[in-house]
């Protein structure tokens, strides 16, 4: 049994090798957080551990006892943070799907380089798919939610 | 008007009017009501405290007590001010669920901020809902119009009868009916209930286009913020209390069946509930034989899979790549059937002074939408409900009916939001599944495939060769052109005996060219494959204008002439080419040509390693014309420079909409030339996961 800890909410899973993605989707109930490939290799499971973005697919809740979760629901009380709100501004998301994983990437980027440029950003951003081609906005809202809203 | 969080919340609703009138007049904990795996108890409560994850699935609260006033099949008006719009059409991020409402918002003269958009259940009522063929706005452009405009006459007829005017004195505006001789005015949400107590009335007029205030504006997309904050429902996120999870291992050839299998292994994974083996029965090949294990959760699932070793019969045909490509190569050496002919080509080609010929190879491809196949059934007491991302609510429903014994009319289908379509989610397999492993387990079940299973059992973008063979004159003219199109069917996953291609295929940028050339003749001829063909983003049209395209820009080096005025010459007067099942309109081809020329990066000087090249096409009824900057380096690694694009598809409903469907196509186009061919051997998929 593992006790972790998402979105500042304590959950329970019984199954140790369980992948975050599933303890995140089926156990807390918490939809946001997609599945797209199961081996880490498209980015719409992307979550925050400790801070830092980690594919959920590929990561065992065994490994996060004491680690602080946060999901796309966790990023802001009101879908407030400068990267939903950038998001919306330039009408990024197509079907959607991949998005949440996109915004989680971007936090994480937006953390470490308050400022990135075209290549940090597309450096940053090569993991995450998104089979509707919206990678041209997605670099438009970080630029846009980098420079603070402009 | 609504406030932000109301709206938020009315975004997302995706149940049907009496589903929620089910929940909102039930009591007591444990009551699921349509897609929100949530309870009366979870709703209450408080999320603001907790990071978001208040209720179950973090999901909106379920309970509304907006009444609603139904004005027709498509409008409704709330007590609360809201406009409920009913979109019947599936959401795949082509942005239907914002322009289709466009649509009805802008006659029914409602204030866009006040509208909410509501998704159809799979109903004949509606029309058409097989949403294919980029067919959605030009084929609802006026009967959404229609519907908008009826209900507006009826909110105003209310009015009338209200304020004791002639409905003539009174203006619709912003969701109100005013009259201007008195400044008296009446809100739509005050108007509802007399509303809808009035006729319809047939033949409302309609605006005309200069008084459009919503159709032609750049408008955000409807669901992008709750997109935004995780809150927007998918077909994977759809939930009931009590379901199962299902993960499906399926015959890794089409027509395959299990020998056996480790049933008791399955079972030992924790969680695991049952082992059902599904069989196609009638439905074979659209449905494939599996063997599915229902677990407490989707990981669990995927464990009993694994362990379930099971042992296939091959299928009794079943092709491997390079074999299936001689075949094709063979094929267009020789005549195949004629579809279109004008001159003498034979003639034409052995008197000219030289001729120029090329082959074009295109692979299979997987549609790879970023969720893959996903449905969730629950089938008890002679009925069937279903939530899934289908592009085809009806058609899933009357091949869900099939597979369980049911009517149609018993089976409904709650269509969410899709994580990509693209044409795959046009087949109701996965829908199938769930359908028939509910009625099984007697319990609802939710199948999730994995991007494995989805890029193995797909229904694949045809793999395909072209010749074209140009018979030019001592000034280098084009005095004949020769084509021959050789692929396999879509329609064999209908009538398997079938092989060659149809009508429907070859209007798809084949027998309907646009070029008026004295002699020209297209051929098409079909080969067997063993995989399943389908709808894939554009279909035929994207291996008949790469060829066709390519060939031109070829045609032109080879004979000195730049590609554009070759092209436009080839062409030649604007006209009508009714030909085959689309119609093609040389004019707006030849529009787009000259606009995409005109842009900047047609006609300048580029460096050795880079180049410049243009192509145009019509495909379902709209105009491209593609100007694109490519370097290629000393590894021959392509780079895009720059990409210059001329679109007609009519009036635009919402720019931005279509300029982000232009932006995703580049991409999604060139993600299938570089990255995505699908390979098979002996009847097995090469490929399986994004690595």
């Amino acid at each position: 049994m593992v006790m972790l800890k998402i979105n500042g909410r304590d959950v329970e899973v019984d199954d140790p090798t369980m992948p975050l993605l599933w303890a995140i989707r089926d156990i807390a109930g918490l939809k946001g957080t997609k599945f797209g490939c199961g081996i880490s290799q498209c980015g719409a499971c992307t979550v925050h551990v400790d801070g830092s973005a980690v594919r959920s697919c590929i990561t065992e809740v065994g490994t996060l006892e004491g680690k602080e979760v946060t999901t796309i629901e966790g990023l802001s009380e009101d879908g407030d943070h400068p990267l939903q709100v950038a998001w919306c501004d330039q009408n990024v998301p197509q079907c959607g799907y991949c998005q949440a994983g996109q915004i989680m990437q971007a936090a994480d980027l937006l953390s470490r380089k308050p400022s990135p440029t075209d290549a940090d950003i597309d450096d940053a951003m090569r993991g995450n798919i998104c089979r509707c081609g919206t990678y041209k906005r997605i670099r438009a809202a970080i630029h846009q939610a980098a420079d603070g809203g402009e | 008007m609504l406030g932000p969080d109301k709206r938020q919340r009315w975004q997302t609703l995706n149940v049907s009017r009496r589903d929620f009138l089910r929940g909102a007049s039930a009591t007591g904990a444990g009551l699921v009501i349509g897609i929100y795996g949530c309870s009366d108890d979870d709703a209450e409560d408080d999320s603001s405290s907790d990071g978001g994850i208040g209720n179950d699935g973090g999901l909106p609260p379920l309970v509304e007590t907006v009444g609603y006033d139904e004005l027709d099949a498509w409008v409704a008006v709330g007590d609360d001010g809201s406009i409920r719009i009913t979109v019947h059409r599936s959401e795949m991020g082509q942005g239907v669920r914002t322009s289709m409402a466009m649509l009805v918002a802008e006659e029914l003269c409602a204030d866009w901020n006040d509208v909410v958009v509501q998704q159809a259940t799979g109903d004949s009522r509606y029309g058409d809902q097989n949403t294919d063929a980029s067919a959605s706005v030009r084929m609802f452009y006026e009967p959404l119009r229609q519907a908008g405009a009826q209900a507006r006459e009826m909110l105003i007829a209310a009015a009338a009868d209200e304020l004791g005017v002639d409905a003539s004195e009174l203006v619709a505006e912003d969701s109100e009916v005013k009259h201007e001789g008195s400044g008296e005015s009446r809100t739509y949400a005050q108007l509802a209930k007399a509303a809808a107590e009035q006729d319809a009335p047939s033949g409302p007029p309609l605006k005309s286009e200069g008084d459009f205030r919503l159709i032609g504006k750049a408008t955000k997309g409807i669901d992008a913020c709750d997109i935004t904050m995780g809150k927007a429902i998918y077909g994977i996120d759809a939930e009931v209390e009590g379901m199962l999870h299902a993960s499906i291992e399926r015959s890794p050839t089409v027509g395959g069946s299990a020998m056996s299998y480790d049933e008791e292994a399955a079972m030992a994974v924790a969680g695991v509930r049952q082992v059902i083996k599904l069989e196609p029965g009638t439905q074979g090949p659209i449905l494939q034989e599996g063997v599915a294990v229902l677990a407490d959760n989707t990981w669990a699932a995927m464990q009993g899979r694994r362990a379930l070793e099971v042992q296939w019969t091959p299928a009794s045909f079943s092709e491997t790549t390079a074999d299936f490509r001689v075949q094709l190569a063979d094929a267009v050496k020789e005549a195949v059937d004629v579809q279109r002919e004008q001159g003498d080509v034979d003639a034409a080609l052995a008197s000219a002074a030289r001729t120029y010929e090329a082959e074009y190879q295109g692979p299979y491809l997987s549609h790879a939408p970023m969720e893959p196949p996903v449905a969730l059934a629950d089938v008890s007491n002679g009925k069937a409900e279903i939530w899934a991302p289908t592009q085809d609510p009806q058609r899933a429903a009357a091949q869900v009916a099939l597979a369980i014994g049911l009517d149609s009319s018993d089976v409904t289908v709650h269509v969410t939001l899709l994580g990509g379509g693209f044409g795959r989610k046009s087949q109701p397999d996965f829908v199938i599944e769930a359908a028939k492993l509910s009625q099984e387990a007697g319990a609802p079940v939710k199948v999730t495939w994995t991007r494995e299973d989805d890029t193995r059992h797909g229904f694949y973008r045809a793999e395909s060769r072209q010749l074209l063979r140009a018979g030019l004159d001592d000034a280098g003219e084009v005095t004949a052109l020769l084509g021959r199109s050789v692929f396999p069917s879509i329609f064999k996953i209908f009538v398997p005996a079938v092989v060659d291609p149809q009508g429907f295929e070859l209007g798809q940028g084949w027998n309907n060219w646009p070029f008026d050339i004295a002699n020209m003749r297209a051929e098409s001829g079909g080969n067997r494959s063993s995989l399943r063909i389908g709808w894939w983003r554009s279909v035929c049209n994207t291996f008949h204008a790469f060829s066709v395209g390519s060939f031109i820009d070829e045609l032109a080096s080879e004979t000195g002439q730049d590609t554009v005025e070759l092209f436009k010459k080839l062409v030649g007067e604007p006209r009508m080419v009714e030909e085959g099942d689309y119609d093609l309109d040389a004019g707006r081809l030849l529009g787009v040509v000259d606009r995409v020329a005109s842009m900047g990066l047609w006609g300048t000087d580029v460096p050795e390693g880079e180049g410049i090249g243009f192509a145009a096409h019509s495909s379902f009824q709209s105009y491209v014309a593609c100007v694109m900057h490519v370097a290629v380096d000393s590894e021959k690694k392509l780079t895009i420079k720059a990409v210059d694009y001329a679109v007609d598809c009519g009036r635009p409903v919402n720019p931005d909409g279509i300029e982000a469907q232009v932006e995703g196509g580049l991409v999604y186009g060139l993600t299938a030339a570089l990255y995505s061919e699908i390979t098979v051997t002996d009847g097995v998929v090469d490929q399986g996961n994004f690595d």
